[in-house]
């Protein structure tokens, strides 16, 4: 690791906890040095630095919920060409130390206090920053209605089942709807196609209601549902975005 | 390269440039210098890795915003955007 770590916000992260949360994506807990909390939805950067000198910077969003916590979580899918997420996946091992600066970001975020109701739609992996607001929500004494909405593409890709499960069964104010893209098992009783218009009407609040909505998802999914919202009377000032995967996806 | 799953919009420049700008720069409303839309930062579309950064208009494609490090400096050009609106202070939605 280079001698620096600290400098422009760097620092020494060590892996304290590993969680497979399905064949493909594992989270995986950092404790750090020093860490003065964040806010649901904000990311950290992640530095790899090769024998070579050869470095590379990824950002990944926060699983954790927001405050101050004392491990700091992010959940990353394994894509098998993938440059950083192979290490983090596969490689990274308990006690290991990796370079992390944040927290940074402040556009896709969201606080408990909050008044509006909560509408969030996932895509894949998008799920991430969002499940840091539910799981920010469940720790807040005034809970306000809370949606989400979760494509994903079949069964045993859905990342936090069992914890949104757990999320749903506390009577709260808040649900969930599963689409599965590409085959649902036999006993399926949630939506089996991609987030269309129908779908969001059925799920989404409706725009009377002024709910505050943020989509993340691959790049694709989020400006088509984006898109969608907006058609439904969403404000666009309303609706925020977070795009995940490779760079340069166009729709 | 870059087919990892992970951020892939203007909120990944959020680290990077907390080297520079002492307030998260996502929120900054940046104006197209194409289309004249304007967007967050932080939604703009991300274009490149690490050492460039590309960020453009989600609306037209135009290229808004290019980061690039290297040699421990920062180089920022910005003549796709015609204006960039700050609101150092956070808020909600």
């Amino acid at each position: 690791m280079p001698e620096a770590a600290l400098f422009h916000g760097w620092q020494l992260a060590t892996l304290a906890a590993i969680r497979d949360e399905t064949p493909s994506v594992r989270t995986l807990a950092f404790s750090l040095p020093q860490w003065s909390g964040h806010v649901a939805g904000q990311h950290i950067d992640l530095r790899l630095t090769t024998d070579d000198g050869y470095q590379a910077e990824r950002s990944y969003s926060i699983a954790s919920p927001g405050g101050c916590i004392p491990l700091i979580e992010i959940t990353v899918e394994r894509i098998a060409d993938g440059e950083v997420s192979p290490f983090l996946t596969e490689e990274l091992s308990l006690g290991d130390t990796i370079e992390l600066r944040g927290p940074v970001g402040g556009y896709f975020t969201w606080t408990a206090d909050n008044p509006a109701p909560l509408m969030l739609i996932a895509g894949g992996s998008g799920i991430v920053p969002l499940m840091s607001m539910l799981r920010t929500r469940a720790r807040s004494a005034d809970r306000r209605p809370a949606r989400l909405l979760y494509s994903s593409r079949n069964f045993d890709e859905i990342i936090y089942r069992g914890e949104l499960e757990g999320l749903v069964a506390t009577p709260d104010g808040f649900s969930v709807a599963h689409t599965l893209t590409r085959g649902a098992p036999a006993n399926w009783n949630g939506e089996t196609r991609r987030v269309d218009a129908e779908m969001l009407a059925k799920y989404a609040f409706p725009a009377r209601e002024a709910p505050h909505n943020f989509i993340c998802g691959p790049t694709s999914f989020v400006e088509t549902v984006a898109d969608r919202l907006v058609a439904l009377g969403h404000q666009e000032s309303a609706i925020k975005t977070e795009r995940f995967g490779p760079t340069g996806e166009t729709r | 390269m870059i087919s990892d799953a992970r951020t892939a919009d203007g909120n990944a420049i959020a680290g990077p440039l907390s080297q520079i700008f002492a307030f998260d720069v996502t929120r900054i409303i940046v104006t197209c210098g194409a289309c004249g839309s304007e967007a967050p930062l932080g939604a703009l579309r991300l274009y490149g890795d690490t050492m460039g950064m590309v960020l453009r208009c989600v609306r037209c494609g135009e290229v808004n915003l290019r980061a690039l490090q290297f040699d421990g400096m920062i180089s920022l050009d910005v003549r796709g955007a015609t204006r960039m609106t700050f609101r150092p202070k956070i808020d909600r939605l």
